[in-house]
C-alpha cells in the first residue's frame, strides 16, 4: 500500500518512526540525568512477573490491531496488482479507437499503427510497440470434449515482439513467439487446464468465419500478451495474419500496445507524460480549436467556476481535476496542450455540456457534440498506471474497513492503559507520598510512571507487531481460501517494511501518549492523602485567578506575532543576536540546544532559550502568513496543507487556552449549555438552523447535543445542591438523569431528527462515537446507581446462605473502587457491543437466500454470449442439439441487449448527461420476469406485473435500477448522480410505493457518434436486489425498439435468462448449455446456486472479520485479569483477616471470579442492549435503502460471545483468585 | 459442662526459615488456658508471641507439639473445620485493627453473623448491639478510615466479640494507641471479660496490660519462661 487515509505511507513512516525517535531519546536523555528515578521506576518490572506479562499483552493488542489491518491491506493491495501486472505486462500505455463497437467499427488500419511508431521513434521512454488484436471467442479441445467460452484471443505481431518478448513457458524457459506461424497456437496455463490440453494437441477456435483447428506449440504463464484480463485469465495467442483471416479485418488491428523501458515496473510519471503526448498526436486541432472558441466566454467560464466550487457533482477521482485544468486553460488565448488533453476527457465534456445547457443555451451544448465526436482519432490510456490505482484504492478501503471496527478495540486498548496506571498509582500512593515527602518534584513523579511505561510499551509495540504479523498471515490465509475457488484471482501475502514501521510506531506513539497522560494524572496527588492512605484518589489542581487566565487567553489571540515580539525584547542589547540563527538553524545547534535543555536545564544558557523559542515562532508566524497568503491564492491547496498545519497549532492552543479560562465553570455546567449549542446549530444543515451557518455535519450535531445533556445535568445538580439535598442524592438525580438523557438521544433513529436538523451527512466515526456515548452513558447510570443493583443482586444470590458473606465482600470491593471498576466495565461493555453489533448486521442480509426471486425474478440460468457470434434463433440451436437439450426443458427463454448510454433526468438542476446502460429487453423477458418494483406510477398500473405489461407494449417507457434513486442513511450522503453516473432526483428509497413518472433523455455517449437523443418515461423503480449479479445500478429496462433510434448500428441480444421446467436440474443445463451454445461463445450460471456460494463467502468473510474484531475481546478480558491481579496485591491484609474471620480459603476464591463474573456479566447486558438497539438502528435506516431485510438477534452467535467473554474473563481472573485463596492467614496479617 | 482447659498447647514447636538461617520461633512450648480466664501473653519483641497465638489459634500450622481447642486437637482439622471453627467460636482483635477498609463500621461487625449465616435483620441488630456496647453506637456508618484509632480498635473488638466467641485473640490491642485510648480499651476487654465470661489472651509487651489480667505468660527467644500467679496479677491491676 502506498497511502494511508489519504497520506503517503513513506511519510508516514518517517514521521511516525521520527516521533518515536524523539520519545525513546527524550527518556533516554531524561533517564541518564536522574538514574535514581530510573531505577525505581524499573525494578518494579520485574518483582511482579505475572502482572507485567498481563500489562504486555494488555498493550500490545491495540498495536496488534493496526499491524494485522496494515498487513491485510498490503496483501489485498499487492495481490490486485499483480493481478494488474500479470494482465497488462509489459504494456503501459494502450491505443484503441475512441468508438465502441457498437457504434460504429473499432478497428484500426495499419496507417495508424505507423503514425503511432513515428510519433515515438527515438523516444528513449519507449521500447515497444505492438500492435495487435484482442477478442474474447470461444476454444474447444475435441480431444478432452472441454471447452471454454470467453477465451482471451490475442493476435500478435510477430515482427513487433521488441520490448514484449517476456513471455515464460511453464517449464521455465523463455517462451519463443517466433514460431507462432499459420496453423500454431500458444496458450496459457489457465486455458491448458480447462481445456486439459497439452504441447502437441489440436485446438478449435470458434469464429464468426467458422471453426478453425490449431496446434499447441507452447504453454505459458499465465503473464502478459498471455495474461488474460482481470476477469478472465484463459488466453490463446495466434499471429496477427490469422486472427486478421478468421476475423475477416485484414490488415487491421484492434488496439496498439506500447510498452514503456524498463520492463514490468516502470516510472508511472513516464507513462503517464507518454500517454498525454501520445494523445496529442492524435487530436484533431481543428475540433479542439471549435471547442476552444465554443467554451471561451465570460459566462461559460463563470459557471464551470461555480460548478466545481460547489464540488458535489464533478466528483468521481478522475473528471474534477481536469475541470479545473479546463478552467484554467480556457483563460489563455489559444488552446494549449493542456487543454486539449483536458478536453479528451468524456466526463468532463458531459459536465460542460449540463453547465452550458443550465445556463440556457441547448443549442451551443447541442452544437458541442459535433466536434467533441471528431476530437480524438485514438483513445490513449495509461492502463497500467489506472490498474494499479484501483489496487491502491481497494487496499485502502479494506484497511479503512478493518480500522473502523478495530477502533473499537484500539480504545480498549488505551482505556486499559489508563486502567493499569490508575492501579500502580493506588498501590503506591504511600510510597509515592513518602517520595513526595522527602522532596522529589511531581515531574519526577511523572517521569517514574513514564519510565516504568514506556518499557511496557516497547515490549507491548514490540509484541504486538510481531502478534499482529502472526495474526494477519493467518487471516490472509483463510481468505485467500475463501477466494480459491475463483481460478481469477490469487490471494496472496505481502507486507511492506514501510507498513511494520508505521504499526510499531504508531502502537508505540499511541501508548506513550496515554502512558504520558496517565502519569501526568496520577501523579496529582496529595503528599498527605497519599500517605495516611485515604480513599481520595486524584486532587483538584490549583486554579489561576479569573483575570490571570482571561489575560492567557487572549496574549494567545494575539497569536504567535506578539509572542514573538515579547521575547525578542527581552534578548539583552550587545549580544551577537546574529550568532544565534546560525546556531539555531544548523541541526547539530538544535541537537546541542536539545541535550541541554533536557539534561542540564539549570544550565542551558538562558539566551538559547529565548532564542529557540523567538524562532520557533518566528517560523510559525512567517508560516502562517505564507499559508494565509497561498491559501488566499486559491489552487494550490495540495502544497498549502502542509504549511497551514501552523496556524492551526497556534489556533488550537488559543482554544485550549480559552477552554482553561472557562474550565473552572464547566463543572458548574452553565457555560456547556451555550458552547453546546453552538457547536449543535453548526452540525445543522445551512436550510435548517440559522442560515447559511449550518454544515450539515451529524457529529458536530450530536456532539453539541451530548454537551448540552451533560450541562443541563450539571446545573440541575447546582440546583439540588442549593436546596440543601445530600451529596450522593445530588449526583445520583443529576448522573442518572444526564445517563438516561444520552441513551435516549443516542438510541434515537438516525434520521429521528432529520425534520429539525435536515438530512446531515456523517460517517463511520458516527458509529464510533454513538457506541462510545452510549456505553459511557449506561456505565455512568450503572455505577451512579450501583447500590440499587447491589440490593437486587444480594436479594437474588443472598437466598443461597452460604453464599451471603461471599457476595457482600464481591460487591463491597468493587464499589469501593468506583472509577476503576466503571473503567472496566466500559472496556467490557464496548467490546460486547462491537461484537454484539457485528454480530447483527450480518444477520442482516440472509433475506436474499429466502427469497431468490428477489434476485433471479424468477430465472433459473442467466448465460451470456459473445456478441461477435450472435444467435438468430435459439430454437433451433436446441432443436439441432442432438436431443442434448430439449425444448420441453424450457418453460421460458428471454433475451436482452445492452447498451452504454448517457443519460439525464429532464427539468432537473444537474443538466450534464451522465453514464448509464440501456438494457433493452425482449417482450417475453419484460412480461415473464416476477422482479418487484418498490416504486411505480400508478397511471400505468397497480401491480409490478402491470408496469412491466405496460413497459412491454410501449417503448418509450422504462423501468429503472433501485441503484438510481435516492437513498438516505448510514454512513453515507446517500446522493446517487453526484458521480459519473445517473441518479434521478425526487423518488426516495425510504418512501416506497406510488409516485409520479420522470421524464429522462438518453442518447449516445459523448465522442461516439451523433445519433439521436430519445426521451423516455421512468414509471417503476427495481428492487435493489433485482438483477444484482448483472452489476447493473444505473440500468435501463425497456424495449428494443429504442436502441435503433440511438444506436446506428443493430445491437446484438447478448444476455439470455432461463426458466426450467425443471428448476432443480438447473447446474447439470447450465453446463449442457454451454456446449451447446459453444459456436457462440456461451457462458451460463444457475442463479440459485450462485446466490448459495455467494452468501456462504459472505459469511465466511463475515466470521472471519468477527475473528478480527475478536482480539477486542482479549483486550477486555486481559483488563479483568490486571484488575484481580491488582486485588490480590493490595488487599492481602483484608484477605488474611477475612482468614482470620472464618472466611474459607474457596470463598476467597470464589469471592474474586464473582467479582470478575459481575464486571462480565453487566458488561454483556449493556453490550447485547446497546448492541441490539444500535443494530436496530442501523437496520431501519439500511431497510430504508433495501427492503426485504429482516432484523433478527442472532442468539447463538450472541450466546457464544457472552460465553466466551465470561468464561476467559473467568478463567484469567482464576489464578488471581487462587493465588489469593491460598493466603495464609497468619503471614498475611504480619505487619 | 467440660471443666478441663480450653486452650491446651503441649510442646508445641514451630520454625521459620528464610534462605539458609532458620528461626526456631516456638520451642516446646507448653501451657493452658481455663475457661473464663483472661491471659496475657509478654515478652520482648522476636520473643514468638504472635506466632504463639497464630499457631494456638489455627491461624498458622505447627511442626511439632499439639494445640487442643475445648479438647479438639487442631492438627486433625481441615482448612475449612479450622475456618468454621475460627467463625463460630473465636474472636481476633489485632494491634493494626485489620477493619476491611470497604465495609462501614456497622458492616465490618456484621461480617462474622453473616458468615456464621444469620439472618440479614439478626446479623444488623446483633452488631447494632455489639456497638452500643464498645461505645460506638453512634458511628455505625462510618468507614474506617473515617474513624480514629482508638475508635477503629472498638469497631474491630465488637466484630471479635459479634458472634460471642468462647475465645477472643488480642494481638498487641493497644500497641498503635496513645496511653488514654489504651487504658480505655483495656478497661473495655477486663469488664467483657467480667461481664460475659470469655476466655481471653492478649499478646503485648505493656506492663499497664499486663497489669490487668488473670495471669501472664512470659517468653523469650521462643520458650515460655515464666507463668504468674493469676491472682498476683488481677489484684495489682485492682489495686492500681
Amino acid at each position: 500500500m502506498e497511502k494511508l487515509f489519504g497520506v503517503e505511507m513513506n511519510v508516514l513512516a518517517v514521521i511516525l518512526a521520527g516521533g518515536t525517535i524523539v520519545v525513546l531519546l527524550a527518556i533516554f536523555l531524561l533517564a541518564l540525568r536522574n538514574k535514581v528515578l530510573l531505577k525505581l521506576a524499573l525494578r518494579n518490572i520485574p518483582r511482579r512477573k505475572a502482572q507485567s506479562i498481563l500489562i504486555v499483552v494488555g498493550l500490545m493488542l491495540s498495536t496488534t490491531i493496526i499491524m494485522s489491518a496494515l498487513a491485510i491491506g498490503d496483501s489485498v493491495s499487492s495481490s490486485i496488482r499483480s493481478a494488474v501486472l500479470d494482465a497488462v505486462g509489459e504494456t503501459d500505455v494502450r491505443l484503441v479507437s475512441p468508438v465502441g463497437s457498437r457504434f460504429g467499427d473499432d478497428y484500426l488500419d495499419a496507417s495508424l499503427v505507423d503514425r503511432v511508431r513515428e510519433a515515438v521513434v527515438g523516444d528513449e521512454r519507449v521500447d515497444g510497440v505492438m500492435p495487435l488484436i484482442r477478442e474474447s471467442l470461444p476454444v474447444l479441445n475435441e480431444l478432452t470434449d472441454k471447452t471454454f467460452a470467453g477465451t482471451s484471443v490475442v493476435g500478435i505481431d510477430l515482427a513487433s515482439l521488441a520490448g514484449f518478448d517476456g513471455l515464460k513457458s511453464v517449464d521455465g524457459d523463455h517462451a519463443d513467439l517466433r514460431g507462432l506461424t499459420a496453423g500454431k497456437t500458444v496458450i496459457n496455463r489457465t486455458l491448458a487446464k480447462k481445456l486439459e490440453a497439452e504441447i502437441g494437441d489440436d485446438i478449435t477456435l470458434v469464429a464468426p468465419s467458422g471453426r478453425g483447428v490449431y496446434r499447441v506449440i507452447d504453454i505459458v504463464e499465465d503473464k502478459g500478451l498471455a495474461g488474460g484480463d482481470e476477469e478472465i485469465r484463459s488466453a490463446a495467442l495466434f499471429s496477427v495474419e490469422t486472427l486478421q483471416g478468421v476475423l475477416g479485418r485484414e490488415g487491421q488491428y484492434n488496439m496498439i500496445e506500447v510498452s514503456v523501458t524498463g520492463g514490468l515496473r516502470v516510472d508511472e510519471d513516464d507513462s503517464d507524460d507518454l500517454a498525454e503526448d501520445l494523445q496529442l498526436v492524435f487530436i484533431n486541432d481543428e475540433a479542439a480549436n471549435t471547442l476552444f472558441n465554443a467554451l471561451k466566454s465570460t459566462v461559460i467560464i463563470e459557471a464551470l467556476q461555480a460548478k466545481l466550487d460547489a464540488g458535489g457533482s464533478v466528483n468521481g477521482p478522475f473528471a474534477s481535476d481536469t475541470l479545473a485544468d479546463l478552467v484554467v486553460e480556457l483563460e489563455n488565448d489559444a488552446p494549449t496542450d493542456e487543454f486539449r488533453v483536458a478536453i479528451t476527457n468524456t466526463i468532463t465534456l458531459a459536465i460542460i455540456g449540463g453547465v452550458i445547457e443550465e445556463i440556457g443555451d441547448p443549442e451551443l451544448a447541442q452544437s458541442l457534440l459535433i466536434p467533441a465526436s471528431q476530437l480524438v482519432e485514438l483513445q490513449v490510456d495509461a492502463i497500467k498506471n489506472q490498474g494499479l490505482v484501483i489496487a491502491e484504492l481497494v487496499g485502502g478501503f479494506i484497511v479503512a474497513l478493518f480500522s473502523i471496527f478495530g477502533s473499537f478495540s484500539i480504545i480498549v486498548g488505551l482505556l486499559l492503559i489508563f486502567l493499569v496506571f490508575v492501579m500502580l498509582a493506588a498501590a503506591r500512593t504511600t510510597e509515592m507520598g513518602i517520595i513526595r515527602a522527602v522532596g522529589t518534584k511531581r515531574r519526577h513523579l511523572v517521569q517514574m510512571f513514564a519510565y516504568e511505561g514506556i518499557v511496557y510499551s516497547i515490549g507491548a509495540a514490540l509484541l504486538g507487531t510481531i502478534l499482529g504479523l502472526v495474526a494477519s498471515v493467518a487471516l490472509v490465509g483463510i481468505m485467500s481460501g475463501l477466494v480459491a475457488e475463483d481460478d481469477n484471482f490469487s490471494f496472496s501475502y505481502n507486507v511492506t517494511l514501510q507498513s511494520i514501521v508505521v504499526a510499531f510506531s504508531l502502537g508505540l506513539v499511541l501508548t506513550a501518549i496515554t502512558v504520558a497522560i496517565s502519569s501526568y494524572r496520577v501523579s496529582k496527588l496529595n503528599i498527605v492523602v497519599a500517605i495516611r492512605g485515604l480513599g481520595q484518589e486524584f486532587v483538584q489542581d490549583e486554579v489561576p485567578s479569573t483575570g490571570r487566565r482571561l489575560k492567557t487567553a487572549l496574549r494567545w489571540l494575539g497569536g504567535p506575532l506578539t509572542f514573538a515580539v515579547d521575547t525578542w525584547r527581552e534578548i539583552p542589547a550587545g549580544h551577537r543576536r546574529w550568532m544565534f540563527p546560525v546556531l539555531f538553524f544548523t541541526p547539530f545547534g538544535f541537537l546541542i540546544f536539545v541535550v541541554f535543555r533536557i539534561w542540564k536545564p539549570e544550565r542551558t544558557p538562558k539566551i538559547l532559550i529565548r532564542f529557540w523559542v523567538l524562532s520557533m515562532w518566528t517560523a510559525l508566524v512567517i508560516g502562517s502568513v505564507v499559508a494565509i497568503v497561498v491559501i488566499a491564492a486559491d489552487g494550490a491547496e495540495d502544497s498549502s496543507s502542509a504549511i497551514s498545519l501552523l496556524p492551526l497549532i497556534c489556533f488550537m492552543i488559543f482554544l485550549w487556552k480559552m477552554f482553561k479560562f472557562v474550565q473552572p465553570w464547566l463543572a458548574s455546567g452553565w457555560p456547556l449549555l451555550p458552547i453546546g449549542a453552538l457547536v449543535a446549530l453548526l452540525g445543522f444543515d445551512s436550510e435548517h438552523g440559522i442560515q447559511n451557518f449550518g454544515v450539515g455535519n451529524a457529529a458536530l450535531f450530536t456532539s453539541g447535543t451530548t454537551l448540552i445533556i451533560i450541562g443541563a445535568g450539571l446545573v440541575l445538580r447546582g440546583l439540588l445542591e442549593r436546596r440543601d439535598y445530600r451529596e450522593e442524592y445530588q449526583k445520583r438525580v443529576s448522573m442518572t438523569s444526564i445517563g438516561v438523557a444520552m441513551l435516549i438521544f443516542w438510541g434515537l433513529p438516525f434520521d429521528a431528527l432529520d425534520g429539525l436538523t435536515g438530512r446531515l451527512s456523517g460517517g463511520p466515526e458516527m458509529f464510533l462515537l454513538s457506541g462510545v456515548s452510549l456505553v459511557a452513558a449506561a456505565v455512568w447510570i450503572v455505577m451512579y446507581n450501583a447500590d440499587v443493583i447491589v440490593w437486587v443482586v444480594s436479594k437474588m444470590i443472598g437466598r443461597f446462605g452460604s453464599l451471603r458473606p461471599v457476595v457482600k465482600m464481591a460487591i463491597a470491593y468493587p464499589m469501593a473502587a468506583r472509577f476503576r471498576t466503571g473503567l472496566t466495565l466500559a472496556m467490557f461493555s464496548l467490546v460486547i457491543f462491537t461484537m454484539m453489533i457485528f454480530a447483527i448486521l450480518t444477520n442482516l442480509g440472509n433475506a436474499i437466500e429466502d427469497e431468490p426471486d428477489l434476485v433471479s425474478g424468477g430465472f433459473d440460468i442467466r448465460a451470456r454470449i459473445d456478441a461477435e457470434l450472435p444467435i438468430d434463433d435459439v430454437d433451433a440451436v436446441i432443436a439441432a442439439s442432438g436431443g442434448k437439450l430439449l425444448a420441453s426443458d424450457f418453460d421460458v427463454i428471454t433475451r436482452q441487449a445492452s447498451l452504454r448510454v448517457e443519460a439525464r433526468q429532464d427539468g432537473a438542476e444537474d443538466l450534464a448527461f451522465k453514464g448509464a446502460r440501456v438494457r433493452a429487453s425482449d417482450a417475453t423477458w419484460l412480461t415473464t420476469n416476477v422482479f418487484e418494483l418498490t416504486h411505480w406510477d400508478p397511471a400505468y398500473g397497480s401491480t409490478s406485473a402491470d408496469i412491466w405489461a405496460y413497459v412491454a407494449t410501449h417503448p418509450s417507457f422504462a423501468v429503472v435500477n433501485g441503484g438510481m434513486i435516492e437513498t438516505g442513511g448510514f454512513g453515507g450522503d446517500g446522493d446517487p448522480g453526484s458521480g459519473p453516473s445517473l441518479g434521478l432526483k425526487g423518488i426516495k428509497a425510504n418512501e416506497p410505493g406510488e409516485f409520479t413518472g420522470i421524464d429522462i433523455t438518453i442518447r449516445p455517449p459523448v465522442g461516439q457518434s451523433v445519433g439521436d437523443s430519445v426521451n423516455i418515461k421512468v414509471i417503476g423503480v427495481l428492487h435493489q436486489f433485482a438483477d444484482s449479479f448483472e452489476f447493473g445500478s444505473t440500468d435501463i429496462y425497456m424495449s428494443p425498439e429504442i436502441l435503433d433510434e440511438i444506436s446506428n448500428k443493430p445491437v446484438p441480444f447478448v444476455d439470455y435468462k432461463f426458466r426450467l421446467a425443471d428448476a432443480s436440474r438447473a447446474e447439470e443445463i447450465t453446463r449442457v448449455l454451454e456446449t451447446v451454445f459453444i459456436e457462440h461463445g456461451m457462458t451460463a450460471t444457475a442463479i440459485v446456486a450462485e446466490i448459495a456460494e455467494n452468501q456462504s463467502q459472505n459469511e465466511a468473510f463475515n466470521q472471519l472479520f468477527q475473528g478480527f474484531m475478536g482480539l477486542g475481546l482479549l483486550v477486555g478480558v486481559a483488563s479483568l485479569g490486571v484488575v484481580s491481579f491488582r486485588a490480590v496485591v493490595e488487599r492481602r491484609q483484608s484477605i488474611g483477616m477475612m482468614r482470620a474471620l472464618g472466611y474459607k480459603g474457596r470463598m476467597i476464591q470464589i469471592q474474586f471470579l464473582m467479582e470478575s463474573g459481575i464486571v462480565a456479566v453487566f458488561g454483556s447486558v449493556i453490550g447485547i442492549g446497546l448492541g441490539a438497539l444500535i443494530g436496530w438502528n442501523i437496520f431501519l435506516s439500511i431497510s430504508a435503502e433495501a427492503d426485504g431485510l429482516t432484523y433478527s438477534i442472532p442468539w447463538l452467535n450472541v450466546t457464544l460471545i457472552v460465553v466466551i467473554a465470561v468464561v476467559f474473563s473467568l478463567i484469567t481472573t482464576f489464578i488471581p483468585a487462587r493465588q489469593a485463596s491460598k493466603i495464609k492467614p497468619s503471614e498475611a496479617l504480619r505487619y | 459442662m467440660d471443666t478441663g482447659p480450653i486452650i491446651s498447647a503441649t510442646g508445641v514447636m514451630k520454625t521459620y526459615r528464610s534462605r539458609d538461617v532458620v528461626v526456631e520461633a516456638l520451642n516446646d512450648v507448653s501451657f493452658e488456658v481455663q475457661p473464663g480466664e483472661m491471659v496475657a501473653v509478654m515478652g520482648p519483641s522476636g520473643s514468638g508471641k504472635t506466632t504463639l497465638l497464630n499457631c494456638m489459634s489455627g491461624l498458622d500450622s505447627i511442626d511439632g507439639g499439639d494445640v487442643a481447642i475445648a479438647g479438639q486437637l487442631l492438627r486433625t482439622m481441615s482448612d475449612d473445620e479450622l475456618s468454621d471453627y475460627r467463625a463460630s467460636s473465636m474472636g481476633f482483635v489485632f494491634q493494626a485493627y485489620n477493619l476491611l477498609p470497604v465495609l462501614s463500621a456497622q458492616e465490618n461487625v456484621e461480617l462474622p453473623l453473616v458468615l456464621a449465616g444469620a439472618s440479614q435483620r439478626e446479623a444488623r441488630e446483633r452488631a447494632a448491639e455489639k456497638l452500643e456496647l464498645v461505645g460506638l453506637g453512634d458511628r455505625t456508618d462510618h468507614l474506617p478510615a473515617e474513624l480514629s484509632g482508638g475508635q477503629q480498635q472498638r469497631v474491630a473488638i465488637a466484630r471479635a466479640l459479634a458472634n460471642d466467641p468462647a475465645i477472643v485473640w488480642a494481638d498487641e490491642p493497644t500497641g498503635n494507641l496513645d496511653s488514654t485510648n489504651a487504658s480505655e480499651i483495656m478497661d473495655l476487654l477486663v469488664r467483657l471479660n467480667n461481664e460475659r465470661g470469655q476466655t481471653f489472651v492478649l499478646v503485648t509487651h505493656s506492663e499497664d496490660v499486663g497489669g490487668m489480667v488473670h495471669r501472664i505468660v512470659r517468653m523469650r527467644d521462643g520458650v515460655v519462661v515464666s507463668t504468674s500467679d493469676a491472682a498476683t496479677a488481677r489484684s495489682n491491676s485492682s489495686n492500681s
